[in-house]
């Protein structure tokens, strides 16, 4: 069990990740997400060691990191953004490095594993250096995984990857059941890999759960109307209060875009616009929600 | 319990010896020495290092940043730092894996020179125990050197800042012994400042006067540096 709570950071005056709480439920990959600076990279950081966090607390598997940081460094696997590497050595030799240092006994055994599922038998004996992007953030990956560890937590994993090389690894971390906190730019990815999501801006939590309520969470209607204006809709729209709206006009439709988060049959306002002001209902359609739709209307508001 | 110090020495150690820059340096140093020691050797006359142990603290100003620069700054720059930060070793094993790798190359360098106690073993007829003390007194300036680059290296992700910060430190260390500074000083003083300087102590050493002051001073400044670079690294403050 992995549990974060109360969580703040601050450097100078800026107040990197603002009193978050968490929990990882094990063997599920939870993305975590926001625009960049959002607090994405602190948080992991915080969570492997690397930074301290000015408030809060981090638990895995009941052990506190400020109390045991070693116990829990050791139930840890961890890849951070830039994959850094000791480039100078070849991945035998890196990999053996991780090896003893996470105290790992059969060494040859746990690398031959992660070295086969992940198909860098053939670099094995090349300097790190000389690796290909795809073969390095494999390697970073494979030192990662070493030790079976309790919590993987993966900055921007398949950053600089080619579709195919993403994809594969994205198959490898579904098929490996792990406890993974996974942070990505590529929202579709998220969407395919992550069971839950952890959305942050400005250092903190703006919603949090699994990617398909948070999905059903807001509903959106697009009606096109014909012979109306556009004051006339808006001030029959105004109305209702549960109601979000857009309104744009293109070669005389009035173009009105309607959402709520509550659960409302969203058609009824616009049959009844639609009444009211003898407008014809030119076009009406569910407009589908994606993470990009969610994580744009969450993280909007305060870009503006 | 210190399980990952060896692990930690030998990747440090690997940094080090897998780079060529490395091997020209050391090559470079053993080259100047041998020089330096050789265009007079036979002019002089006299079976004696202790030429090669006057210059010495001079050559140290630049080996020992130059050394040092990298242990820690280029882990930050490179990232690798993350990596290792993330892993179960404790921070006392990072500083002293660096130590005693840096302090490992520094014993590379000076095996460069053994052509110089050969020489004069050959040519005439040394007291053995005068080179000894002498090598003993080289190899404690340069970890005491070594303890201050750790250090500086440990407050910087760039190299070349690290190297003059500690060139610089080093250069006021020698400075405070050299008579031409002191000389200008008020009499009272230069008792207090020379006492602050390494190379009094590591002259002595070379003479064969090991004192009680001089081991509690080194001792003590070696000390001072690694806990330093203990506690800056404890306590993350470079980490964003």
């Amino acid at each position: 069990m992995i549990k974060v709570s109360n969580l703040t950071k601050t450097f100078g005056q800026i107040k990197a990740v603002d009193n978050i709480s968490f929990e990882l439920k094990p063997k599920i990959i939870t993305g975590l997400l926001g625009p960049n600076g959002a607090g994405k990279t602190t948080t992991m950081r915080m969570l492997t060691g690397l930074v301290t966090p000015d408030k809060g607390k981090i638990s895995i598997n009941n052990k506190d990191i400020k109390k045991e940081p070693l116990e829990i460094k050791k139930m840890l696997g961890y890849l951070p953004e830039e994959n850094p590497l000791y480039s100078f050595l070849t991945v035998k030799e890196y990999l053996n490095f991780i090896s003893e240092i996470k105290g790992i006994k059969n060494t040859k055994k746990e690398i031959n594993k992660y070295v086969r599922d992940l198909g860098i038998d053939k670099v094995m004996n090349q300097k790190i250096e000389n690796l290909s992007k795809g073969f390095k953030q494999r390697v970073g990956l494979s030192a990662s995984l070493m030790g079976n560890p309790d919590l993987l937590i993966l900055d921007e994993a398949t950053s600089g990857l080619d579709p195919n090389q993403r994809i594969e690894i994205r198959d490898y971390l579904k098929k490996i059941k792990k406890t993974i906190l996974f942070s990505s730019h590529i929202l579709s990815e998220v969407q395919q890999i992550c069971d839950e999501v952890i959305i942050i801006n400005e250092g903190k939590i703006i919603a949090q759960g699994k990617i398909n309520k948070l999905l059903k969470a807001k509903q959106q209607l697009k009606v096109g109307f014909k012979n109306t204006t556009k004051t006339k809709v808006e001030k029959e729209i105004k109305s209702n209060k549960d109601i979000e709206f857009e309104l744009s006009k293109d070669k005389g439709i009035i173009w009105l875009t309607i959402s709520s988060n509550k659960k409302i049959d969203l058609r009824k306002p616009v049959w009844k616009i639609s009444e009211k002001l003898d407008a014809q209902i030119y076009q009406m359609e569910e407009e589908k929600q994606d993470l990009e739709n969610i994580f744009s209307r969450l993280t909007k508001s305060n870009d503006e | 319990m210190m399980n990952n110090l060896i692990p930690l020495y030998k990747n440090e150690l690997k940094r080090y010896f897998y780079s060529t820059g490395n091997y020209v340096f050391i090559a470079l140093f053993g080259l100047v020495n041998n020089w330096l020691f050789f265009q007079n050797f036979f002019l002089n006359q006299q079976a004696s290092l202790s030429a090669f142990f006057q210059n010495l603290p001079f050559l140290l100003l630049f080996l020992i940043p130059a050394l040092a620069m990298g242990l820690m700054s280029e882990e930050k720059n490179k990232g690798t730092w993350e990596i290792l930060l993330s892993l179960p070793v404790k921070e006392a094993e990072i500083i002293l894996s660096k130590y005693l790798a840096g302090f490992t190359v520094v014993i590379a360098s000076f095996l460069t020179t053994i052509a110089l106690p050969i020489t004069v073993y050959t040519h005439g007829n040394p007291n053995i125990s005068v080179i000894f003390t002498g090598y003993l007194g080289a190899l404690i300036l340069s970890a005491s050197y070594l303890a201050l680059g750790v250090f500086v290296s440990s407050l910087t992700k760039q190299q070349t800042i690290s190297f003059l910060i500690t060139f610089a430190v080093l250069f006021v260390n020698d400075i405070f012994s050299q008579d031409y500074f002191l000389l200008r000083l008020p009499l009272s003083f230069r008792d207090v400042i020379s006492s602050l300087s390494l190379t009094p102590y590591y002259k002595n050493i070379v003479n064969g006067l090991i004192t009680l002051k001089g081991i509690v001073f080194i001792m003590t400044w070696i000390i001072t540096f690694i806990i330093l670079s203990y506690f800056h690294l404890k306590s993350r403050k470079d980490s964003r």
